[in-house]
């Protein structure tokens, strides 16, 4: 899929873990690795709203749009 | 009480019987087929059973039946033609008889107990998986598609078989066969004596039914699409 989430890279700019982000963002951990692992086909705004409010960044933060080669 | 009130759990029960009953009940019949047309006749015994070959329509005089009401007209109900149910016994020294009866029996006997076992098999599997929740998935997918392959193939089988059979008594009772007490075989598009038998108009039902099922294969496939879209929604 041509968007991206770079969860990952911001996790790790946070120094924050996988457990610790779904208990503070209120989802289970697989959902949570759903979206790390850029498997997700959708995201609801809740969860993008809670993603930044915990991280503190903005959405463009952890959307990237890569153009499919 | 929930133990009753569990209807995928009754129903797959209840399948799983019909599909034991539809072994037991098809080893008996072919079992009964082996001993009526071979076993019984080689020891020189008389078979006890009668079996259906089909039906015949016969033309009576019209005038058998009359009105009895005070303003009937004459001819306002006459009798056309009845139909008969022919009977035979299989374990005949005819050859021509027993090789009739096996033609119109055999293949309609085999049909009916391949497509119930597919049937009660692939229905106790699919409550099976609505049992513990599992309702959209590939596997039911398949398993209602099979339904209905098996409903569209099944009736299509059977009317060509009602339709051969048909053909292979009607050669059989023109050749075969005299009649008499005034009664007189119907002509059947001028070649045979032998009308499709009365079963065949439920055919069409079963067709329907066979399509309704995967019509809604395509409903099923969309709801697995949604699914799996709504699973990675987060």
């Amino acid at each position: 899929m041509p968007i991206q989430l770079n969860l990952d890279k911001v996790m790790a700019e946070r120094g924050i873990s996988l457990t610790e982000l779904a208990a503070r963002v209120d989802i289970t951990l697989a959902n949570l690795s759903i979206l790390k692992t850029n498997k997700a086909k959708a995201v609801r705004f809740s969860t993008l709203e809670a993603l930044c409010r915990e991280l503190k960044c903005q959405p463009g933060d952890l959307l990237e749009f890569v153009k499919e080669k | 009480m929930k133990r009753f009130t569990n209807l995928p759990a009754n129903l797959r029960a209840l399948f799983g019987v019909l599909r034991v009953l539809t072994i037991i009940g098809g080893f008996f019949a072919i079992l009964s087929v082996c001993m009526n047309f071979t076993i019984l006749p080689h020891y020189g015994a008389d078979s006890s059973v009668d079996m259906t070959m089909g039906e015949v329509a016969l033309s009576v005089d019209p005038a058998a039946i009359q009105l009895t009401t005070a303003g009937a007209k004459p001819n306002a109900l006459v009798l056309k033609s009845v139909r008969a149910t022919l009977q035979a016994k299989p374990g005949s020294k005819d050859t021509a008889l027993r090789s009739t009866l096996l033609q119109c029996t055999v293949p309609y006997l085999l049909v009916g107990i391949v497509t119930a076992y597919v049937l009660f098999t692939a229905l106790r599997r699919l409550c099976g998986n609505w049992e513990v929740g599992d309702v959209f998935n590939e596997e039911n997918l398949r398993l209602v598609r099979r339904i209905g392959l098996t409903l569209v193939v099944s009736s299509l089988v059977k009317a060509a078989l009602a339709v051969w059979g048909a053909a292979v008594v009607g050669a059989f009772l023109s050749s075969q066969v005299s009649i008499g007490g005034g009664l007189k075989l119907l002509q059947f598009a001028g070649r045979t004596p032998f009308e499709p038998p009365a079963g065949i108009m439920s055919i069409p039902v079963s067709l329907v039914t066979g399509c309704l099922v995967l019509m809604l294969t395509a409903a099923f496939r969309q709801g697995l699409k949604l699914k799996a879209e709504n699973d990675l929604t987060v």
